[in-house]
Parts: C-alpha cells; structure tokens; sequence
C-alpha cells in the first residue's frame, strides 16, 4: 500500500453481553480497534471470545449496547434497523464458517442476490456474476444447488457472493474453519485476491488459522472482551 | 422407574417447539370436534324424533287406520266384540307461545296400558284432563321452558285459528310427553274440529286378536304394525343426516393432514438428532415406536379436547340439524342434547386412528433414515421429490376406482362417498406433483412480475415440498370441498328455482296453511272456489286436495288436482307412459314425483295401491315428475276420481289463472276480499311469494352446511398455519443469510407472504377442477342417491363466483396463516439464528 493508509472501519469502546439464565455475561467489554481501506486484518481469538459477535455488530445484525463504530463516516451504532441494513446492503460483505448458502437457489442466482437487492440490472449482473465464478472457478456449475457442490465450492461460492457487490469492507467469520487444507487455502486465495482490485475491500477475518492470519496485513487480538488496537507487532500477536 | 433416555432425547427437542406440538394436537381436535358434534346432533334430533314416535306409539303392537281416518264408532264396535285393549287416538298440529306442539286426543280410562308415561288413572293430573273443558296436560319440562304452571290458561292456534285451553297439570320430568299436548279425546275433537273422526286405534293384540279383528273391520280401514311404520319415517331423515356426517368425516380428513404434516415437520426437524441417535446404536423400531408413540400422545390430548369442543359444537348444531328435518322431513320436537358414551368413544378411536394413520409414514421415515443421510437436508427434499410420480400414481388409481364406482349403474350412497374420498385423496396425493409442475409453468410469469423475488418464491415452494405438501394437500381439499358445495348448492338453487317457475303457473295460489290434522290439509269453504271462479278476470281455477294415503309401504302424500289447462306445462317428467293424461284423468294412473319413485324404486308403468273408501284401488304410474317440494315425494290423481273413490270432494288449494291485460293488483285485492268474508284463515299467496318462501326454506336447509363447510375450511387454515410456521423455524437460517445479504425486514416479509400467497394460489388453482368434480359427483352421484333429485349441473361459467371465491379464499387463507410466521421472521434476530450453528 502507497501513502498514507485511510482508515475505513474505527471501534472505539464497543460492549456487549448475553444474558445466561438469571446471569449476564459479558462477551465484549471495550473493543478498541481500526481497519484501513484495502487493509486485511485478522481477528483472533479463542473460542467462544466474541469473535462472531464483534463481526455480527460491525454487520449491523446485531447491536452493541455501548461504544461507537464508524464507517466511511457514518456512525453504525446510531442508525436505526432498516437504515443498518441498507448501508450493509451496500457496504458489507460476510463469509461464514458455515457457507450459508440459500439452498433453494442456484449457484448463480445466489452470487446474483446482493446485486438484486441493489436493483442493478440484469445483463450487468450476468456479466459480474460469470467473472466471480471465472474467479471461483465455477464456470460450469452456476445452474447446480449448493447441495450438489462440495464444501470448498461452497465456500468459494459464498466468498464470490461476498464480493459480488463490491462492498467496503468484508467480514469473514473462520472462512475456512469447516474447509480441508486445500479447500481452505483455494477459498482464502480467493478472498485475499479481491484486495487485488481497484477500490479493493478492507478484509476483517475472524480465525484460528494461523495460516489465515499469516496471510493478513495485521493482527488483533481478543481477549477477556478487550482488542487492544495498538496496531501491534504481527509476530508478536501471531504468538499469542 | 428407568429413564428412558432415547424417548427423552426426542420428546426435549419436541418440547422446545411446544407451539408446534399444540397445533398438530389443535388439529386433531378440530377434526374430532367437528364428526363428535355432528354425530351428537344427529343422534340427539333422531332420537327426539324416535322417543316421539315411541312415546304417541306406546306400547301397541298394531294400529287400525282409515283411508279418511275412522268413524269413532269403530272403536266401540271393537270393544263390544271383545277386543278390549284398544286405545282411540285423534291428533293434529298446533302452535303454543310459536312452537309446534302435536295435540294427542285419548280416552284416558284406556290409556294406562298404552303410553306409560301418561299418568295414572288415580293422579290428580287425569281428573283435571276429564274434569275440565278443553283441558291440556303438558310435559313439566316444556311447562317449565315456556314459563306454564298447572292450572292456567294457554292460547293454542290451531289451523290458524286462535282457541284456549286450560292447563291441568303436567307430566312430571323425565317422563316423557315433550312437544306434546294430551287432551281428552272429545276435547281433542272440539279443538281440531273433527267432531267423531279418529285417526288411528292403538291396539294390543294377540294372535287370534289379529285373526277376529280383520273382519271386524270396514273396506277402508287396515291393521297395520306402529313399529314398521315408524322406523320407515324415521329412515326419511337418514340420508340428510349421513350427508352430514360425510362433511364432518372431510373435517377429519383435513385434521389427519395437518397431523400428517406436523409429525413429518417434527421428523424432519429431528433429522440430525435421529440420524444421531441411530448411529449410538438406537434401531429402526425404537425409533419408530418412540415416534409413533408421541403422535399417541399428542393424538390423545388432541381427541379429548376435540371431545369438549365437539359436545359444546354439538349445541349449536342440534338447533340447526333439528330445522332442517322439520323442514325436510316432519314437525320433531328439537329434543336436548344427549351425550352416549359410546358416542365419545366412537370420537375418541376415531381421533387416535387417525393420528396412528397420520404419523405411520413419517414414523417410518424416522425409522429408515440411515445415519450417515439424515443430517443432509437436501436427502429428504430429494427423496421426496423422487417419490412425487409415485404418489402421483397411486392418486390416479385413487381416482380412476373413484370414477369407476361412480359409474357403477344402481351403486348405493355409500359407494358414491366412497368415491368422493377416493377422488379427493387420490388429488392429494398427486398435488404436490402438479404443485410442481404449477411452479415450473409460473416460474416466468412470476419472474417478470417480482424479479427475484417471484423466482425464489416459487423455488421455496417447490423445494420445501416435504414440509409444505401435505398442508398444500389439506388446503386444497377444503377449499375444493367448498367449491364442490358450492356448485352443488348452486346447481340445486337453480333446478329449484326453474322448478318453481314451471311448477307454478298459476297467477295467485290461495289455501289455509295451517293444519289441524296430520292426515289431511285443511279444506277451504264449500262455494269458495266457485265464487273466486265467478271473479271477472279470472280465466280458469285448478283445484287441489292434499291428503295423506295408506299404500302397502305406509302413508304417502296424495295430491288430488283438478288441473286448469295451463298445468299440465307445469310437470317435467322425466319418465312417462303414452297417453298419460288421459289416463290420469281415467282415474286408471297416477303421476309420483322423483323423490317418491326414488324411494319406493318406481318406474313409469309399475303399479301403486292406494288405500281409498272402498277398498285398495290400483293405479298405473303414468310418469315421474321432477319436483323438489318434498323429499318424501308425492303421488297426484285427477281430483274426480279421488272424489268418487275417497267420498271426499273438499279442496284445500286453488290455483288461480288470470285472464291476459288483467289489472293484477286490483284482481287480488278482489280475491283476498272474497277470501275474508268465507274465512279470515285464508291465505291468498302470489306465485312469486312462494317462490319467495320457498327458497328461502331452502337456504335455511343449506345452513348447517354452511357451517360444516367453514368448520372444513378453518381446519385448512390451522394446517396450513401450522405447515408454515414450521417452515419459518425451518428457514430461520436462510432468512437470517437474507438479512445479512441486505434484505429489510419488510423485503423479508414481502417475500415470506410471496411464498405464502404461492402455496395459496398453488392450493386455489388445484382446487378448481378437483371442486369440479367433486361438485358432479355430488350432483350425477350422492344427491340422486340420496335423495333422488335430478339436479341441473351448471357449467363453471354460470357459478363463477364460486370459483372466484374459492381461488380468493385459498390466497386470503394462506395469506392469513402467513402472517404471524412472516412477522416472526421478520422480527427474528438473524445474529441469534447464524449463531446457532
């Protein structure tokens, strides 16, 4: 990267807690961290550390219940729900561990969605849709189900969803968590390649992969609730 | 005690969705609760019906009756030739406080051994029946209804005319004697004006009674068996009342789909946990008998709640069933509402047969499941697809025996509803797979009204068949039921209604329409007839006298008619001999309408024997007319013949013509003046009243049906209720992905209800020609043999409100059902439901 980096994603102080029976348990305590525009940071943290929650709330399909996130200078935790989802709609994308792909459309028409739901045009979406299955590898499989893929297609076919509108920022949560060694490293070839484009995404994956995260620009750390974003020492966070 | 683990593991995930677990057991108990009141209601009207006849029939074991009824001296003549246990009986209709009560006229002295529960010759009540003029005793529990206490004076309306009666007492409770008033039988006479005429002698006889006492008797009277004669009248009612009962057998068809389709919903649910369970070592038939064993269970629940709802739904229908038989069939006091045990039971297995039926497939399914395969949802979405062609099949052998045992020429009533099942299983069975197929035909047209969004709508139904199908089944079955009723209902307003206008053909109809007895309409005044004749203006009288006639299967409606000539356009007769009415005129045949041919199994040319002053006289069926006056069904003669064979030349209806450019209005007003100076009674009715009247008695014989059909259609709604919020749990993680794509709330909702409106519509449009059929099978099928009606089948043109309403109903259902899983969905979390992973 050339210059000085901009910063497209800044937490400062994000919290959130479950409720566990009569119980509150606190998952995230005070989130401090930034990612640059066309910056890829990875997200570590042990199981059941918020990982998925901190990803859930900079998606907007949660909430925090204190701190501030803001993208592109808009303040997420003072939107209201519809106006949460239309700026994902537009600025996010999200990789699952899972795929969570609709099983009841095809390989190409869930690549399609996110540019439907932006009512862009149809020949416009063939034409983006046929590049990220080039770039999946799936040429031939846009018409097949997600049942009739494998995992690693699965995933690959999730990640050209992800990406299909050009979004801001992409968050994946362990994308290659359920995937072999091959598979995941395909998928991961695949996210990580989207930051060789124009208006490259900022990319924040949450992993345990140490693979994963060595492929990252930098590393951030969640532990106890608290990501301490001194926009440390790789090594060092890789370490932990 | 042991825990049984592997039941548990299964009955917690069940509990979880405890929703899903009251709506299959709501199901259960709709279906019950709609066959148990049915079957309460029916039972209750037919046995007041019965305890009435029991309770005027008493304990004779024969009956002398009369061709005009008998000469009080007969009895008499009787007791001077020793026959000692005879009972006189006079009775007639009449109305207190607006209810119909039958006055029984008895010689009390006579009466111990007869009727039980009249009371004792001793009691206080019999000396105040003896004692008083025109005294009436009544049952305590009718006393009690309408607010009567024992010495008190009543007004009774009899024959239209207003008289009074005192009250002597009443019969005390539980007794018997309900809708009846019992007077002495002089007193009976004086107040139904039938000075010295009986209508029957009860009589207890023994073998060389019965010997003596026939040539004791004149040409026109007959000793017949009460019993007999009875449980033929009762019969009359049966095919209204097994009607019935097959439209609450369609609730619980509809109750057996929703079951089917909550225990396939829960198996489906528990796919990974079974799939589990199985490779902990669990088998096949643990599994099955643990699954069959909840459906059990929640078929229980459900069968009891349906019995409390049935008894209370019973209530409101008894009121209804007991309308339409007096109506239909004859005046029955609406009795109280009894509840047989066996009755409850009958309910009760029927629920729980059902429920094992309806979990039997998915419990197999749990049970086959292999291990490795049940944790892929795609393998039960594939497999059922693959079964679709084969279920499909066996719907159209379902269909093709369906259409066989239509066809089968002098089938009974049963093998027609036999068919109807078949016709609407056998569609069930293969709408998943037009279903399908609907969805592949829609797929552009929806595409270019709703984009994507049309596109994945569609998918969700077709790929969401195992949940959705059966519930689509269930919906389409009742929304095709109410289309099938609807023809039919329709189909019958207008045979009716075409009827009337042929039927009818005189200007002004004039007959006192109260009766005082059940043997003979009431006459009209000597010189009445020919004073309205004299009217200018008046172009020609027909005149009628409508009595009730012995034949050698019991009474029969006789209608004696001096035809003007216009009426002999008014029969459409759907069989005739040559010359028909020249015989008629003869006095050698008689015309019997369809319902009477359909009963007795007449046809043009067979003989009749009618039991006239003289003697039996035979008359030849000249032809068979169609008519929907009386599902009993009438015989007519020429009024000559009738006169000179039954020594009765009264008339008790004109049929008045007008002459061509007559003031109409002003020639009634003339008439009805005549008619009020001879007799205030007297009704003059214009053709187009009765029509008026008589399709509105028709509606209100429809009204149950109604119900019925509602009932049907709410068990749908619940089934396809219950279908969907399964699915919304079922796709909590699709929509979740939905919303983290960018879909609103509002997008998700949207396309929710667009799925729902799609497995509506889908139901709707199926429902249309499968509503076809079932509304041919029963207009060509059931009503012929039920009933004996011809009735016109109108073509989907002329009814297509009907199908417009079903094809609106099954959407706005759907819609209706949709609608709090859709909020549901909508308002789901989708962090909670990506988090379940």
């Amino acid at each position: 990267m050339s210059g000085t980096p901009k910063i497209l994603l800044q937490a400062r102080g994000v919290a959130r807690a479950f409720g566990e029976g009569a119980r509150r348990r606190a998952v995230l305590e005070q989130a401090d961290f930034h990612i640059c525009r066309g910056e890829h940071v990875a997200l570590l943290g042990r199981s059941g550390s918020g990982k998925s929650t901190l990803l859930n709330i900079i998606a907007g399909i949660d909430r925090a219940e204190s701190g501030v996130i803001t993208m592109n200078d808009t303040d997420l935790a003072r939107l209201r729900e519809p106006a949460r989802t239309l700026f994902r709609r537009e600025h996010i994308g999200f990789v699952y561990q899972f795929f969570n792909l609709l099983p009841t459309l095809s390989v190409f028409d869930n690549i399609a969605l996110p540019l439907q739901l932006l009512r862009m045009p149809e020949k416009e979406i063939a034409r983006r849709v046929a590049e990220l299955l080039n770039a999946a590898g799936l040429d031939a499989r846009g018409g097949d189900y997600p049942d009739q893929l494998s995992g690693g297609e699965q995933q690959r076919v999730a990640i050209a969803r992800a990406l299909a509108h050009r979004p801001a920022l992409v968050l994946a949560d362990e994308p290659t968590g359920n995937l072999d060694a091959a598979a995941g490293r395909r998928a991961l070839k695949l996210l990580v390649g989207a930051r060789d484009t124009k208006d490259a995404p900022g990319l924040l994956t949450a992993t345990h992969s140490r693979e994963v995260a060595r492929a990252a620009d930098r590393v951030i750390v969640l532990d106890g609730g608290r990501i301490s974003d001194g926009g440390g020492d790789k090594q060092e966070q890789l370490a932990w | 005690m042991v825990k049984d683990r592997l039941a548990l593991a299964l009955a917690r995930r069940l509990a979880r969705h405890r929703w899903q677990a009251a709506l299959s057991a709501l199901g259960v108990a709709l279906g019950v609760g709609v066959v148990v009141a049915v079957d309460l209601a029916n039972h209750s009207a037919r046995q007041s019906f019965e305890v009435s006849l029991r309770q005027i029939a008493g304990n004779a074991t024969h009956r002398v009756i009369g061709a005009r009824g008998l000469d009080e001296r007969l009895y008499a003549q009787l007791q001077r030739n020793g026959i000692r246990r005879a009972a006189p009986v006079v009775e007639g209709g009449v109305r207190l406080r607006g209810e119909f009560f039958q006055l029984l006229g008895i010689e009390p002295l006579a009466e111990s051994a007869f009727r039980g529960w009249a009371p004792p010759l001793n009691s206080s009540a019999i000396v105040g029946l003896l004692g008083g003029e025109d005294a009436v005793l009544m049952s305590a529990r009718d006393a009690q209804r309408l607010g009567i206490s024992a010495g008190e004076d009543a007004r009774i309306k009899v024959a239209g005319a207003e008289k009074i009666v005192r009250i002597a007492g009443v019969i005390k409770s539980g007794a018997g004697g309900d809708g009846l008033l019992l007077a002495d039988i002089a007193a009976a006479q004086r107040l139904l004006n039938r000075f010295g005429e009986l209508d029957r002698i009860d009589l207890i006889l023994n073998a060389s009674e019965v010997a003596r006492i026939k040539e004791l008797l004149p040409a026109d009277a007959r000793l017949v068996v009460p019993q007999a004669r009875n449980r033929a009248r009762a019969a009359l009612g049966k095919p209204f009342q097994t009607n019935l009962a097959a439209m609450s057998l369609l609730a619980l068809l509809v109750g057996g789909f929703i079951i089917h389709n909550a225990a396939r919903f829960s198996v489906l649910q528990r796919r990974e946990l079974l799939g589990c369970l199985r490779m902990l070592g669990a088998t096949h038939a643990q599994l099955f008998a643990r699954v069959m064993f909840e459906a059990l269970a929640l078929g229980l629940v459900g069968a009891l709640a349906g019995l409390l709802a049935g008894a209370w739904l019973a209530r409101m229908l008894l009121h209804l069933v007991a309308r339409t038989i007096r109506d239909l069939y004859f005046a029955a006091p609406a009795g109280e509402l009894q509840l047989p045990p066996e009755l409850l039971a009958k309910g009760l297995a029927l629920g729980l047969a059902l429920t094992l039926l309806a979990a039997l497939l998915p419990a197999l399914e749990a049970a086959r499941a292999p291990p490795q395969a049940v944790a892929r949802r795609s393998l039960p979405e594939l497999r059922a697809r693959r079964e679709l062609p084969k279920w499909a099949l066996a719907g159209g052998v379902a269909m093709l025996a369906a259409a066989a045992l239509a066809a089968v020429p002098g089938g009974g009533v049963l093998s027609g509803y036999i068919a109807l099942f078949f016709l609407l299983v056998g569609f069930c069975l293969a709408a998943p797979l037009l279903a399908l197929l609907l969805a592949r035909v829609c797929a552009p047209l929806f595409g270019a009204l709703f984009g994507f969004r049309g596109r994945f709508a569609l998918r969700g139904v077709g790929a969401g068949l195992s949940r959705t199908g059966p519930a689509l089944a269930a919906l389409t079955l009742a929304v095709a039921a109410t289309i099938g009723i609807g023809v039919m209902v329709e189909s019958f307003r207008a045979s009716v209604s075409g009827w009337l206008t042929q039927a009818l053909p005189g200007d002004l109809y004039i007959s006192i329409p109260a009766n005082s007895s059940r043997r003979a309409a009431t006459a009209l005044p000597p010189g009445f007839a020919g004073d309205v004749r004299a009217l200018p203006g008046v172009a020609a009288i027909s005149s009628g006298r409508s009595v009730e006639v012995e034949t050698a299967a019991g009474p029969a409606a006789l209608h004696a008619i001096s035809f003007a000539p216009k009426s002999y356009a008014s029969f459409h007769f759907t069989e005739k001999l040559p010359d028909l009415w020249r015989g008629v005129e003869r006095g050698e045949m008689t015309i019997i309408s369809e319902p009477y041919a359909f009963h007795r199994g007449l046809r043009a040319g067979d003989e009749v024997s009618l039991l006239a002053a003289g003697g039996a006289r035979a008359f030849t069926v000249g032809g068979i007319f169609r008519d929907y006056g009386s599902e009993r069904g009438a015989l007519i003669v020429a009024r000559d013949p009738y006169a000179r064979w039954w020594g009765d030349d009264a008339v008790s209806t004109l049929g008045v013509y007008f002459s061509d450019g007559n003031d109409a209005e002003n020639l009634t007003a003339q008439i009805k003046s005549v008619a009020a100076a001879y007799d205030a009674r007297i009704r003059v009715t214009s053709n187009r009243e009765i029509r008026g009247y008589t399709l509105r008695v028709f509606e209100r014989t429809f009204a149950i049906t109604r119900v019925l059909r509602w009932l049907v259609v709410a068990a749908a709604v619940l089934g396809i209720f219950s279908a969907l919020l399964a699915l919304q749990f079922e796709r909590a993680r699709e929509n979740a992905v939905l919303r983290a794509c960018g879909c609103t709330r509002g997008e998700v909702f949207a396309l929710g209800a667009l799925q729902t409106g799609v497995v509506g519509l889908f139901a709707g449009l199926l429902a249309l020609p499968l509503g076809w059929l079932c509304a041919q099978l029963l207009i060509r099928v059931i009503n012929p043999r039920s009933f004996g009606w011809t009735l016109a089948s109108l073509p989907p043109v002329s009814t297509p409100s009907v199908y417009l309403e079903a094809l609106a109903l099954a959407l706005f259902a759907a819609l209706l059902a949709g609608l709090y899983p859709g909020w549901r969905t909508a308002r789901a979390s989708p962090a909670a439901a990506l988090r379940e992973e």
